[in-house]
C-alpha cells in the first residue's frame, strides 16, 4: 500500500505561508488564510519552521477520539476522511497529537488535508520546495 | 459583493476614542485601487492644508491593496500615507505579513487622526476592535514592545499576532523614526514613527480569519500559476553583497557622504566576505515566491547575529557612507536600526553629514559632546543612534534632520547634507549613468519627482533590472548584447509606444546618455504607483499587462495594462496636487550642489560630475510627456481633468496653485494622457 502524505522539509521553508493560502484557495476558492488545513507555525526571530496536517497515520488516534464514527480509514489508500453528516463539531479529535485536524470555520465540522485528490496544492505552490507529497 | 476587497473601512479617533467602521466605496476601489491611491485620495479629501505634521490633526491611513491577502507573489505590502515631517506627501511602505492581516482582521485600511490622552496601542481582532493602555510599552524598544504585545495577546500562538510598534525615538519625535513590523520589516520614511508618536499611539497589533472574495477563482488561479513561472528563484534573493560587488565595479559608491566613489574596504563587505562570515538563512514575506533575506553571521563575537532584511543600499550606506568596514559591523548597525526604531537609510546619510562636518572641523567634540566622529566608528555610531533615539545633546540636533543641523551650525554646510527636499538620499551615486550593468540615468532622475522627495524608491527604483523576463533572465549579455537587447526589449512588459521612446527603434542601450530616460521615468512612476496601490512589492517585477490580469480576475472589472497605468498616473498626479496645495512643487527638488561641481575624484569614472543642462532638458520632456505645467511644476488642470480629478484641478485653481478658474471648462480632454 502506498500512502500519500505530505512531509515538511523545515530547512528548506521560507515562512511565505503560500501553502496555506493554497490551501484555502483551493478549498474556499478566496484569498486568505483562514480555513487551511496545512498550518505553518514560523518562529518570527529564531527562523525555526515546523508545519501541522494530518499524516494519515497508519494508526489514527482521530478516528479512536471520534464518539460519532464520523472519521475513517480507506483501507486502500491509508487516507484517513470525515463524514460531514456524522460529524458535529464537537473538536475532541483536535486532540490528535500530530495536530492534522481543524475545525472548519464555515462548516463547524471538522475537516483535515484531503490530499487535494493527489495534486495537493499546498506542494504546487510551495515555492521553496519544502514540501512534498 | 465587492470582489477583491474586504469593503470595510475603520475609523479611528485617538482623541475621542470613537471607534466608525465605513463602507469602502467601489467608485474609490475602482478608481484609486488601494493603498497609496486609497491613501492619497482620503490625504487630500481630509487633510486640512497647513496642518502640522505632529499634531493630533494630521491622519495616518494604513492602506492594504487588492492583492493583499491573495495568493499572488510578492503581494505582501501595506502603504501608509500622511503628512510627512518635511511638509511634503508621506508615503512609508512594508513588507512582512502585517499587511494581509489588516484584511484578516476585517478591514481593507485604517484610518488614525486625533491623540490618545496617554500612551496606547491599537488592538484589532477579527473585527473587534480595542484601544488598549500602553504605559507598561512606552520607553521600551520595538523588538521588546512586539513581544510583550503577542504575548500579551496570543501567549500560545504569538507569531499569529502581527505588531507594527515604534520605538523609543517615534515616542520622542524624531524626524526619522520608524516603525517596524513584526522585527524585521518596517515602513520607515518620512517620520512615520514620530507622527504615530505624536499621536501617543504606541503600536498597532492585528489578527483575524476574514477572507478576500475573489470574482473569478479559475481564472485568477491560472494567473498566479503563470506568474510564479516567471519567478527569479530562490538564490536571486539577498542577502545582497552579491548587489555590492557590482558597485564596487561600477564605482558607484557614496564613499564618505559621497565624497570618494572607491573605497579601499570593499573587499571585506563583498559577496565573498559574505560568504566567509555568514550562512544564509532564508525568511520570506507573505505570499513571497522571492525570499530577500538575509544572513546569519557564524561565528566570532557576533556568531547568531541576523542580518534580516538586510539589502546591497545598507551594506553600501554604512560601509561607504559612513565608512564601516566590516560585514558584522554591517549587521549590528542594521539591526539596531530595526530595533531602535530609526529609519537605516536617513540614519547613514544624516551620521555620514556629520562625520564629514567632523572630518573638515566644522564641528568639534564640544559640539558633538565628546564623541570623535571618525569614519567607520561603529561604536561611535552607536552611540550616537541612542543619543538620538533618546535626545541627548547632540543627538538631540541630529533628531531633527540634516538641514535643521546645517541651520543650527550655519557656515554654509547645508552644501554638505544628501537630502532632497528635506528628506535623506539613498546610498546612490547620481553622478553616473552606468552603475551596475542595467542601470541608467532614468533611475537618478526620479530622484527630482518624488512625491515625498529624497529619493527614488517610489519612482525609478525599479528601473534597475526591471523586468527581465525570465526568458532572457541569465543571458550572457556580454557576448550577444544586440540580440540579448533585442530579444529583451520584446519581452519586456511595457507598452510599445513607451519601449521605441525608452529605448529606441532598433532598441539600443544608452546608459549615460539622456535620451528616452524622460519616457522612463514616466513608465517607471506610473507602474511604481500602480504596485503601492496594489500591494505588491517592487522587487517582484510584475508588468503591468500581467498585474492588470491579475486585478481582472480578482475584482471581475476588465482592465488592461494601459489603463492600470493610468491609474497610476492619476494617484502620482494626486500626490502631487496634495503638494501644491502645500505650496511644495517638483521645483523645489534639486540635487545637492555637490553632484554638479565636484567631479568624482577617483576610480573608473574619475572626473564625472551631474550636468545640470542635460537634465533641465530631461525634466522638461518629462514635463511635456506627463502633460504637466513646468511653470508651475505641478500637474496641468487639463491633465488633472483627463485623469478624472477635475474636482482637483478645481480645488488647486480656487486656491490659486494652479492658474486659471475654477468653472473653466475643457473642451478637448486628452485621452490616454499618461
Amino acid at each position: 500500500m502506498t500512502r500519500l502524505v505530505l512531509t515538511l522539509d523545515s530547512e528548506k521553508c521560507v515562512g511565505c505561508l503560500l501553502c496555506e493560502l493554497a490551501c484555502t484557495f483551493r478549498h474556499k476558492r478566496e484569498g486568505g488564510t483562514s480555513g487551511t488545513r496545512i498550518r505553518i507555525r514560523a518562529e518570527e526571530k529564531s527562523l525555526l519552521r515546523t508545519a501541522e496536517f494530518c499524516q494519515h497515520c497508519e494508526s489514527p488516534a482521530c478516528v479512536e477520539l471520534c464518539p460519532m464514527g464520523a472519521i475513517a480509514q480507506d483501507q486502500e489508500t491509508g487516507q484517513v476522511g470525515i463524514d460531514t453528516d456524522k460529524c458535529t463539531g464537537c473538536g475532541l479529535c483536535l486532540d490528535c497529537p500530530k495536530g492534522g485536524l481543524v475545525i472548519d470555520p464555515d462548516s463547524g465540522l471538522a475537516a483535515n488535508c484531503d490530499l487535494c485528490g493527489g495534486n495537493p496544492a499546498c506542494v504546487e505552490f510551495c515555492p521553496s520546495g519544502a514540501l512534498h507529497s | 459583493m465587492l470582489f477583491g476587497y474586504i469593503g470595510k473601512i475603520l475609523r479611528i479617533d485617538l482623541s475621542s476614542g470613537s471607534i466608525v467602521t465605513q463602507s469602502l466605496d467601489p467608485a474609490l476601489a475602482r478608481g484609486y485601487l488601494g493603498g497609496m491611491g486609497l491613501g492619497s485620495r482620503i490625504l487630500y479629501d481630509e487633510l486640512d492644508p497647513g496642518t502640522d505634521a505632529l499634531s493630533p490633526d494630521n491622519i495616518l491611513v494604513f492602506a492594504s491593496g487588492p492583492l493583499n491577502g491573495t495568493f499572488t507573489p510578492a503581494s505582501s505590502r501595506i502603504d501608509v500615507s500622511f503628512k510627512s515631517i518635511t511638509g511634503m506627501f508621506g508615503t512609508a511602505n512594508s513588507g512582512g505579513f502585517w499587511g494581509p492581516e489588516l484584511r484578516y482582521a476585517g478591514f481593507d485600511a485604517l484610518v488614525i487622526k486625533g491623540k490618545a490622552s496617554s500612551p496606547a496601542y491599537i488592538w484589532i481582532d477579527d473585527g473587534k476592535v480595542e484601544i488598549r493602555r500602553a504605559g507598561h510599552l512606552w520607553g521600551k524598544d520595538t523588538f521588546e514592545t512586539t513581544d510583550a504585545i503577542k504575548y500579551e495577546l496570543s501567549p500560545s500562538r504569538p507569531d499569529r499576532v502581527r505588531v507594527a510598534a515604534i520605538g523609543v525615538p517615534g515616542e520622542k519625535l524624531v524626524s526619522f523614526a520608524s516603525l517596524t513590523m513584526d522585527y524585521y520589516h518596517s515602513a520607515s520614511k518620512c517620520g512615520i514613527g514620530a507622527v504615530m508618536g505624536s499621536k501617543n499611539l504606541k503600536a498597532i497589533a492585528l489578527r483575524g480569519t476574514h477572507r478576500v472574495p475573489v470574482a473569478h477563482p479559475e481564472k485568477f488561479e491560472k494567473v498566479v500559476r503563470e506568474l510564479l513561472q516567471t519567478t527569479f528563484g530562490l538564490e536571486a534573493g539577498g542577502p545582497s553583497a552579491v548587489d555590492t560587488d557590482l558597485h564596487l565595479d561600477a564605482g558607484e559608491l557614496p564613499g564618505k557622504n559621497f565624497q570618494v566613489d572607491t573605497v579601499p574596504h570593499w573587499a571585506n563587505l563583498c559577496s565573498d566576505a559574505e560568504k566567509r562570515i555568514a550562512e544564509k538563512v532564508r525568511q520570506a514575506c507573505h505570499a513571497c515566491d522571492r525570499p530577500c533575506f538575509g544572513a546569519r553571521v557564524k561565528e566570532g563575537p557576533h556568531a547568531g547575529l541576523l542580518a534580516a532584511d538586510l539589502h546591497s543600499s545598507a551594506i553600501r550606506g554604512w560601509g561607504a557612507t559612513c565608512y564601516v568596514d566590516n560585514l558584522p559591523d554591517v549587521y549590528r548597525l542594521h539591526d539596531a536600526c530595526e530595533r531602535i526604531g530609526l529609519d537605516y537609510q536617513t540614519s547613514q546619510t544624516l551620521i555620514g553629514f556629520a562625520m564629514e562636518l567632523y572630518q573638515r572641523g566644522m564641528i568639534s567634540k564640544a559640539t558633538t559632546g565628546g564623541l570623535a566622529l571618525e569614519w567607520g566608528d561603529t561604536e561611535v555610531i552607536l552611540e550616537l543612534m541612542r543619543r538620538i533615539a533618546y535626545r541627548q545633546g547632540f543627538g538631540d540636533i541630529l533628531a531633527e534632520g540634516s538641514l535643521a543641523v546645517a541651520k543650527r551650525i550655519g557656515k554654509g554646510v547645508e552644501s554638505f547634507a544628501m537630502q532632497i527636499g528635506g528628506l535623506s538620499m539613498g546610498p546612490h551615486e547620481p553622478r553616473l549613468a552606468v552603475g551596475t550593468t542595467t542601470f541608467d540615468r532614468a533611475f537618478f532622475l526620479g530622484y527630482l519627482t518624488s512625491p515625498r522627495g529624497g529619493d527614488n524608491v517610489k519612482t525609478t527604483h525599479l528601473a534597475a533590472r526591471y523586468l527581465v523576463p525570465a526568458k532572457v533572465r541569465g543571458g550572457d549579455w556580454e557576448v550577444g548584447l544586440d540580440s540579448w537587447l533585442n530579444e529583451f526589449v520584446e519581452c519586456i512588459d511595457v507598452p510599445e509606444d513607451f519601449k521605441r521612446r525608452i529605448y529606441g527603434n532598433p532598441p539600443r542601450l544608452n546608459r549615460q546618455g539622456y535620451e528616452g530616460k524622460a519616457a522612463a521615468m514616466v513608465f517607471f512612476e506610473n507602474m511604481t504607483t500602480v504596485y503601492n496601490a496594489l500591494g505588491l512589492c517592487i522587487m517582484r517585477r510584475v508588468g503591468p499587462t500581467m498585474s492588470a490580469r491579475l486585478l481582472s480576475e480578482l475584482t471581475g472589472n476588465e482592465m488592461t495594462g494601459d489603463e492600470l497605468l493610468k491609474v497610476g498616473h492619476r494617484i502620482f498626479a494626486l500626490m502631487w496636487a496634495w503638494n501644491g496645495r502645500e505650496g511644495v512643487t517638483q521645483k523645489d527638488l534639486d540635487f545637492p550642489t555637490r553632484f554638479y561641481v565636484d567631479p568624482i575624484p577617483s576610480g573608473p569614472n574619475k572626473g564625472t560630475v551631474l550636468s545640470r543642462e542635460a537634465t533641465n532638458t530631461a525634466i522638461a520632456e518629462w514635463y511635456e510627456l506627463r502633460g504637466w505645467d513646468p511653470e508651475v511644476g505641478l500637474p496641468s488642470r487639463r491633465t488633472l481633468e483627463a485623469l478624472g480629478l477635475k474636482d482637483v484641478a478645481d480645488d488647486l485653481c480656487t486656491r490659486g496653485v494652479l492658474k486659471g478658474s475654477a468653472k473653466a471648462s475643457v473642451s478637448h480632454l486628452e485621452e490616454g494622457t499618461r
